[in-house]
């Protein structure tokens, strides 16, 4: 039996319930017990085949339930869906905030562009290129990290 | 606007040293990624070292040094010192320069045929010193001043410091890099309102 197959139909009831934790009704020491038919207990138990120790590690890790892990409780579906409506209204006050910011800036752009082309049209065309070496983001602009570099700032000749 | 005839140009130039670390969380963003952290750790199967490693195979883990980094708050941040770069790490900076008793933006004029931007570029190295790793955004300005005399346009351009530090010459007195909400303790009412929102 391969190890990948999951049912259809026990993954359409697993997508169903999200926030349930996913178990399986099988344990580790119940695999492979499951008497079949007319089927007797194979030669040699569970705990190893072929003298290999890993298979009985091997079926804790594929099949062991993981209800819960420390202690920690599944959460209840109201809980989880106001925490994340809390957090999308967080997130569009903060993006109102930025596309405020952006269209303030936009406006002054484009007032001293439209000035400029009335008052200076030569500088008006230099500033309107695109190309150019000096239009290329620097090595030194870097993102920002979690801590800072040792060094600090460089003031070179600091 | 000051008619093309009689228009002088000058320029102003926003120089930022943007942040050098990531914003620091909310309480609420804290709580929410623990809330998720949390989740993902009930759902997920725990890892079994011995299934991975066999018994020995792992070495000595106690002897690894873990690399200690540095602090997100400086000596700057608590000795408050406006010239430092080392400063409000997770904030923008912007170079504000004292110029006849006045505090502004670092201004200059438009030489006969000289680009707007690099009048901007040059204007900040006269003024603040050679010693400064500048990078213009760009070829336009960002706005047009609206606290120019009327026969003049000052037009500001946008430049990032990527190292070094302001050397004030040339009639500048003193300099600071101060944050956005800092700024109004250093310029006038009509410049700061001209300049906040740029920021």
């Amino acid at each position: 039996m391969s190890l990948l197959a999951v049912r259809p139909a026990a993954l359409a009831r697993l997508a169903r319930t999200p926030f349930a934790a996913v178990t399986t009704n099988r344990s580790a020491s119940s695999f492979g017990n499951k008497p079949a038919a007319g089927a007797a207990k194979k030669k040699g138990s569970s705990n190893a085949i072929g003298g290999d120790s890993r298979y009985p590690l091997l079926k804790e890790y594929l099949y062991a339930s993981h209800a819960e892990v420390d202690g920690v409780a599944e959460v209840d579906a109201d809980v989880h869906a106001t925490i994340e409506r809390a957090w999308s209204v967080a997130q569009r006050d903060l993006a109102a905030q930025r596309h405020a910011d952006l269209a303030a800036k936009y406006r002054r752009l484009r007032e001293a562009m439209v000035t400029l082309e009335q008052v200076d049209p030569d500088r008006f065309a230099t500033a309107m290129d695109r190309e150019g070496e000096d239009q290329y983001f620097p090595r030194l602009l870097k993102a920002p990290t979690e801590t800072p570099a040792k060094t600090g700032w460089d003031y070179r000749r600091g | 606007m000051a008619t093309a005839a009689a228009a002088a140009l000058r320029t102003a130039t926003l120089v930022v040293r943007r942040p050098l670390i990531t914003p620091t969380r909310t309480a609420f963003e804290q709580a929410y990624y623990e809330y998720h952290a949390n989740l993902r750790a009930s759902h997920e199967r725990t890892v079994i070292p011995d299934f991975w490693t066999k018994k020995g195979a792992a070495g000595n883990t106690a002897a690894i040094q873990m690399a200690v980094p540095a602090e997100r708050t400086t000596e700057a941040d608590t000795a408050n010192d406006v010239k430092s770069l080392d400063r409000k790490l997770e904030e923008n900076l912007f170079l504000v320069v004292k110029e006849g008793g006045k505090w502004s933006l670092v201004q200059g004029a438009v030489a006969e045929g000289e680009p707007l931007h690099e009048a901007a570029r040059r204007s900040v190295l006269e003024k603040c010193g050679q010693n400064l790793d500048l990078w213009m955004v760009g070829r336009s300005p960002i706005a047009l001043s609206h606290t120019a005399k009327d026969n003049e346009n000052i037009f500001v351009h946008k430049a990032h410091i990527l190292a070094g530090q302001a050397a004030p010459t040339k009639g500048v007195s003193d300099f600071a890099w101060v944050t956005k909400s800092e700024m109004a303790k250093f310029l006038d009412k009509a410049a700061y309102d001209d300049v906040v929102e740029l920021l």
